[in-house]
């Protein structure tokens, strides 16, 4: 019974992945490419297409919060984002103006990608669920800021 | 050249402009560079044209100095990426004109040689590399026809140099490393240094963990002054990294130091340090400004130095003896300097660390003086020091090293110093070591002196007021409210009509003004290395800009 379990788990989670990884073959002439990341623009010609986000895993997870804030030091983000997230040679991470956005694909492809201004590229130089536990706290830090709000 | 002089002395023989009519000063023109970070470069005037260099990118513009109006523009293309590897907001202090050529350099580690005629670059060097964290910000000085130029970096684990460079043709003469072995710190058989315990073998390795100096600090990213008659250049290194001072025991040599080199070869004449074992951030990159004062009853060749610690050093420029050092702010971790050994006589009970929050450290790690210059009359024998007085909490946490990526390890909060004002502007007698007059700031003083031979003497604040003072007695004889603060030094020229003026740039910014350039949150006070929290209400009196302004009498 255990082994059946485990096998249709492996199944299932290898279906999951496939989907997820699944690159674009051939292209039709004519058919539109699809977003495989995720936007970092509400602007889109024509008609707007929702946006397929993809989800943190780790999303309410403790442990992965608790994970992430030794990682925001270790990794030194602390060192640009300043430890409590107010910002020094990069830009606040409490507030809620976001640059490239802050649903958690973004913040996950700020990290890997870096961006234009300063941001390090960490792609392929750590591994990928450290940085969605990064993400995990990252977003955390603002929606607790935002709960202390007028809070000098 | 942005000092004035070789001499750094910041002060000008033009005196049109006196305490009698500095109050009628109007607004001539008004030009807005285009960019709004802080703006810390001071313009150059040369034969009627004016030049500035803006923050990031860098732009050098070249403006007709009796009109305003625009000539032309060069850029350098800097990489935006470095702009991740500036410490403290996007500067620049400015260009160095000879020759014929405008020098300056970018943050992205280049040094540029520009024709001051056309605008068509010369020759464009790289000698630093972001991703060691590396960037440079200061302002070059030209001797000899060498560029001499220094790297950013004592938040990232760089290693700190002087480099020279040959003007004509842009290739990299010699490096002087500030930390590492004699042979790469140029320390050879002609090195004196004045104190007993700066003599021995390769202090710049022995004095740190194995291997640590490679990562060391000792950046040059402030003034470098030059005595011709000496030949010997004299300029400032700063902290050692990381800040956490746990880390790296030893001395740190030679950092948070004033350093004597030949221009030719680069060779180490003398090194004094001000900080042995710096816990505090007290970078040693101040100006060193060159005098001939009347102590001891004849006329000594010194070299002075309002420090980060709160003392105002007069030194023998040929030796590197200090001949007096007192404080010219509160200070309570240095208690004095001990003239025998040359060692700060610290109390050691305020040093942080790890698991040690030491509190009420005065001054805070700007210092009692920042980069922001002094300026010498010889006329009134004052030198005008713009000062900060702040205090801090500090902590040393875990720092790891990751190249290209900030390497500090504290927790720093600063708050206002004793009096509540964070700023003075202030008259100091160096012969006497004493205070003439201090004009009280709301907020730290970042804009750099002018003196001039009317005895008017000039700087700006951070909350938009230029204000001309009386050298003699710190009456405010005139003031004028820019559109941003001013956190750069004023200048003073001759205009082709014969007439003087008055000109300084304002767009508040830098490592004080981050929280409006760069749109901090002030929830966070340790935020941008515990700037924040001493600057929260800065958002209230202003926002960023970027507009030169030149002024003159009716």
């Amino acid at each position: 019974m255990k082994y059946t379990a485990a096998l249709l788990a492996l199944l299932s989670t290898l279906a999951v992945s496939c989907n997820r990884e699944k690159r674009l073959g051939n292209v039709t002439p004519g058919a539109a490419a699809s977003v495989q990341g995720t936007r970092e623009s509400e602007l889109q010609p024509g008609a707007v297409i929702p946006s397929a986000d993809i989800s943190n895993p780790f999303e309410g997870n403790y442990d992965a919060m608790n994970q992430g804030r030794r990682l925001f030091s270790q990794f030194n983000c602390s060192g640009c984002h300043s430890p409590g997230g107010g910002g020094a040679i990069g830009p606040p991470l409490i507030d809620d103006e976001w640059i490239y956005g802050n649903n958690p694909a973004n913040i996950y492809e700020t990290v890997v990608k870096g961006r234009p201004n300063g941001m390090p590229s960490f792609g392929g130089k750590i591994p990928s669920y450290q940085i969605w536990q990064l993400v995990t706290y990252v977003r955390n830090m603002s929606n607790a800021a935002a709960s202390r709000k007028g809070e000098k | 050249m942005p000092a004035k002089d070789y001499a750094n002395t910041r002060f000008s023989g033009l005196d049109q402009i006196h305490t009698g009519n500095a109050g009628a000063l109007k607004l001539v023109w008004s030009y807005s560079t285009g960019v709004t970070r802080g703006h810390e470069a001071a313009p150059l005037y040369v034969n009627g044209t004016m030049y500035y260099v803006t923050p990031f990118p860098h732009t050098l513009v070249a403006i007709d100095a009796a009109t305003g109006a625009k000539k032309w523009d060069y850029n350098p293309k800097p990489v935006p990426a470095s702009k991740g590897v500036a410490c403290c907001d996007e500067v620049n202090r400015g260009a160095f004109f000879s020759n014929g050529r405008l020098y300056y350099v970018t943050l992205d580690n280049q040094v540029v040689a520009v024709d001051a005629n056309t605008g068509r670059e010369a020759w464009k060097t790289r000698v630093g590399d972001i991703q060691l964290g590396e960037s440079m910000t200061m302002a070059p000085i030209v001797v000899k026809n060498k560029v001499l130029v220094g790297n950013s970096g004592g938040e990232f684990g760089v290693r700190g140099w002087i480099k020279a460079l040959d003007a004509t043709t842009g290739s990299v003469l010699w490096t002087g490393y500030n930390t590492g072995p004699d042979k790469e710190v140029l320390i050879g058989p002609d090195f004196r240094p004045p104190y007993a315990e700066d003599k021995g073998t390769d202090l710049g390795v022995t004095t740190w963990p194995p291997d640590h100096w490679k990562i060391g600090g000792g950046n040059v990213w402030g003034w470098v002054s030059y005595d011709p008659e000496l030949d010997l250049i004299y300029y400032g290194t700063a902290n050692p990294g990381p800040w956490n001072p746990d880390i790296r025991p030893g001395d740190n040599k030679w950092t948070a130091a004033v350093i004597a080199r030949r221009p030719d070869t680069g060779a180490v004449a003398w090194a004094y340090q001000f900080t042995p074992h710096d816990v505090y951030d007290y970078d040693g990159i101040n100006e060193s400004l060159l005098a001939d004062l009347p102590i001891g009853g004849r006329t000594r060749k010194v070299l002075l130095r309002a420090e980060r610690n709160g003392f105002f050093y007069v030194m023998d420029r040929a030796t590197g003896r200090i001949l007096s050092a007192e404080p010219f702010m509160y200070t309570n971790v240095v208690k004095s300097v001990d003239l025998n050994t040359g060692r700060p006589i610290e109390d050691k009970s305020k040093a942080p660390g790890f698991n040690r929050m030491a509190k009420n450290i005065c001054p805070a790690v700007p210092g009692a003086k920042d980069w922001e210059p002094m300026a010498y009359s010889p006329k009134t024998g004052l030198v005008y020091i713009p000062a900060i007085n702040l205090c801090m909490d500090m902590e040393g946490v875990e720092a790891n090293y990751i190249a290209g990526t900030p390497y500090t390890g504290h927790k720093t909060l600063m708050y206002a110093g004793p009096g509540g004002h964070r700023g003075e502007f202030i008259g100091w007698d160096p012969v006497q070591n004493a205070k003439r007059w201090g004009i009280r700031e709301q907020f730290p003083v970042y804009s750099g002196a002018l003196a001039t031979a009317g005895n008017v003497v000039f700087y700006g604040t951070m909350d938009r007021w230029f204000k001309a003072v009386n050298a003699i007695t710190g009456q405010v004889l005139w003031q004028f409210r820019t559109a941003s603060g001013i956190i750069a030094p004023p200048m003073t020229f001759r205009g082709m009509d014969g007439k003087q003026y008055i000109s300084v740039a304002d767009g508040v910014g830098g490592w004080a003004g981050s929280i409006v350039a760069a749109g901090l949150d002030a929830r966070d006070g340790y935020a941008d290395k515990g700037f924040v929290n001493a600057m929260k209400d800065l958002p209230a009196h202003t926002s960023s800009g970027g507009t030169i302004y030149t002024f003159a009498l009716p």
